[in-house]
């Protein structure tokens, strides 16, 4: 047969881009890598692209994204470019009054020109992914593909098969690093492409770290990250993602975290200024008196879309889990939010939580909430709720009465509603940046 | 001060005020009485600009302007102050910054350069001591977790704070013990002057046994029908307002 279809699926132009690349990569990383790639391509052969007859992505058409970038992009670029750097374009880009150990990653790639990693001590290690696979060979396979597994994940698949770089953190037994790391990822690139990225972090016992990601771009295309965590037992994780500077580019994230016994983890995803978000978090409670705390702030005007989905996955007995995600939508904004704790038969008391909170400020926003808990066990305490309303009328008459204007009595309301998100970051500094994002908004 | 004439005001299409007319003037007390439903704290509403409320008729002034064209906080940046009868709560919202925004924002309409932190803290410290707020208003949020009395009181000290010339206190009484009452009443009496005026809305003689009234009227069925001195309370909390309902429907028969 000749004959071929008018229009290829995107599912059939990534397999297809991966039979083009398929040399390259196999050049790029040592063959137990493009062994891993190539099991991811196969498996995301079998699933495809999800489309919304998918649970997980009823409310977000990812089909009809991607689609839509191809057109723009005929094909997937894999070029690195490191020069020039746009590095001092505007304010948006630091975070003011932050002390931080700072890493920068442009298109994926790690430069270790602009990170200032000196302040690491020796034993720690941050490098490229590709660097990785060479010198950190024996490590990194603990850990690539390990934490979060891409058999029922189409779009991880893709990613594992694709991935071009990403970095590689690892923080040795008892070793606390007092700053926190503020890892900057900026995209930069005329033509919307693909981006896929990795992130490796590892903490092992005892270890301590505050990082913070940043996104950066004023480019139009999809960047999808995996982030694989592990932080085994007894140590101490905070993580935050910022994503207030995408006004074109689409981002797909999916974290994964693994927490070994006595571990604990914060975790804080801030959307604002993005254009279209989707995020999955997952947790993975592996050890027993484990502690997590996963807070979520999206604010969405214009045409934002932004998805949340979680997955807290309580394995075994005596964890305590605690999320908090709230949200303000604007405009004909639309937010998801999808939070699911999953508790084990095993898993006796536990401790698990969950709130999700909204205000559609206007008739044409939407938000689409749903948490759910699915329990197996009997020994357990958990609660769960999702609320969604308007500003308190009550309340902004309340404030009026006293004379305060109808434009700061909102303001005012408003940030008392994010005040308990906020109110969890222990870094001021990013407390402070935040704050003055909102109320530039 | 305040001039209402005739005024209709009504709620989801049911007329609850029905030709209500009142007139105040500075330095006097003014007491509302009336059966429940009578349109008493429908009354506190629409002075205080509710935009639930649908004026169908009549006007109000006060002193001088047209109140009812102005916004709620256009109305209290120029003087009138309505003390809640359900106070909100507002979580998260910081009684102190919330204070400070009001206070300032008062000061600015009336061409009065903000007040910086030291300054403010003295006056709220004074004022407190002035009404007897003993609350402490540090790291609280609007009303949250108040007890009835505190929110009450609390009320009466954002009064006097603003210093407005009208005040309107919608049964303040109501839910209070004779202590409480008693140091609300106080603060009440420390803020009259023949400048302020005070509309004081409310169910029970016993609050005037604390703040004594120039002029006690009547609200029934959405009209003022009776008006008297302040004996005329005593009179309604003898026998009840069923002789004065008689003695206003034998009028307008007659």
């Amino acid at each position: 047969m000749t004959t071929t279809l008018p229009t290829t699926t995107t599912t059939e132009r990534f397999l297809r881009e991966f039979e083009v690349l398929k040399f390259q990569l196999q050049e790029q990383n040592p063959d137990w890598v493009f062994k891993i790639r190539n099991e991811a391509i196969q498996n995301f052969k079998q699933l495809g692209i999800p489309t919304r007859k998918n649970e997980l992505w009823k409310y977000t058409s990812l089909e009809k994204i991607v689609a839509q970038e191809y057109s723009h992009n005929g094909v997937c670029n894999r070029t690195i470019q490191t020069h020039p750097l746009p590095w001092e374009r505007d304010g948006v880009r630091a975070i003011q009054y932050l002390e931080s150990i700072h890493i920068v990653t442009y298109n994926g790639n790690y430069v270790a020109s602009l990170s200032s990693t000196d302040q690491l001590p020796k034993s720690a290690i941050v490098c490229g992914f590709s660097k990785a696979c060479e010198n950190h060979a024996e490590l990194l396979q603990k850990y690539f593909s390990k934490i979060a597994s891409f058999e029922k994940d189409a779009v991880l698949a893709l990613n594992t098969a694709f991935v071009q770089n990403g970095l590689f953190i690892y923080i040795p037994k008892n070793v606390s690093i007092e700053k926190p790391i503020h890892i900057q990822n900026i995209v930069d690139n005329k033509e919307g492409v693909y981006y896929f990225q990795r992130n490796i972090v590892v903490l092992d016992a005892r270890a301590q770290a505050n990082i913070i990601e940043t996104y950066h771009s004023s480019s139009p295309g999809i960047w999808s990250e995996v982030n694989e965590i592990s932080v085994a037992q007894e140590a101490q994780l905070t993580y935050h993602k910022l994503q207030n500077d995408l006004p074109l580019l689409k981002q797909i994230t999916h974290t994964t975290i693994s927490q070994a016994q006595k571990s604990f983890v914060h975790t804080g995803t801030y959307t604002m200024n993005a254009q279209w978000v989707r995020n999955n978090l997952h947790f993975l409670l592996e050890g027993e008196h484990t502690e997590t705390h996963l807070n979520g702030l999206y604010l969405t005007k214009g045409n934002e879309f932004v998805d949340n989905h979680s997955l807290v996955d309580h394995k075994m007995p005596n964890c305590y889990s605690n999320e908090l995600y709230k949200g303000i939508m604007n405009d004909q904004s639309t937010a998801v939010f999808n939070g699911k704790v999953f508790v084990h038969k095993d898993a006796q008391k536990t401790n698990a939580y969950q709130s999700n909170k909204n205000i559609v400020l206007t008739d044409e926003a939407k938000i689409y909430t749903k948490p759910e808990l699915e329990i197996y066990a009997d020994d357990v305490k958990c609660s769960h709720g999702a609320t969604t309303g308007q500003l308190d009328q009550e309340a902004l008459f309340y404030l009026r009465a006293r004379g305060i204007s109808e434009e700061n009595a909102r303001a005012l309301l408003l940030k008392a509603f994010m005040g308990d998100v906020l109110n969890t970051i222990k870094l001021d500094a990013l407390k402070k940046h935040l704050e003055e994002l909102i109320n530039k908004l | 001060m305040l001039k209402i004439k005739n005024i209709h005001a009504s709620i989801d299409g049911k007329e609850i005020l029905k030709g209500l007319n009142l007139e105040v003037k500075p330095g006097e007390v003014h007491t509302i009485m009336g059966p429940n439903g009578s349109g008493k704290s429908t009354l506190a509403s629409v002075l205080a600009g509710r935009e639930e409320y649908e004026i169908t008729k009549g006007e109000i002034f006060f002193k001088g302007q047209n109140l009812l064209e102005m916004d709620p906080e256009v109305r209290a940046r120029e003087g009138v102050f309505l003390a809640f009868q359900y106070p909100v709560e507002i979580p998260g919202v910081s009684s102190i910054n919330f204070l400070k925004t009001a206070v300032n924002e008062v000061r600015k309409h009336k061409n009065l350069p903000a007040l910086g932190g030291a300054d403010f803290l003295k006056l709220m410290k004074e004022k407190q001591k002035m009404v007897e707020m003993d609350t402490t208003l540090t790291n609280r949020s609007v009303n949250e977790g108040f007890s009835g009395g505190e929110k009450k009181r609390f009320e009466i000290f954002q009064m006097a704070m603003l210093e407005p010339t009208l005040g309107i206190l919608d049964e303040t009484d109501s839910g209070l013990d004779i202590d409480a009452l008693k140091v609300v009443a106080n603060g009440v009496n420390l803020l009259r002057s023949k400048e302020r005026a005070f509309v004081v809305i409310t169910h029970y003689q016993r609050l005037l046994d604390y703040i004594i009234p120039d002029v006690v009227h009547v609200l029934y069925n959405g009209q003022i029908i009776k008006t008297g001195g302040k004996e005329l309370a005593l009179e309604l909390e003898a026998r009840g307002y069923d002789w004065v309902k008689e003695e206003f429907n034998e009028k307008v028969i007659g």
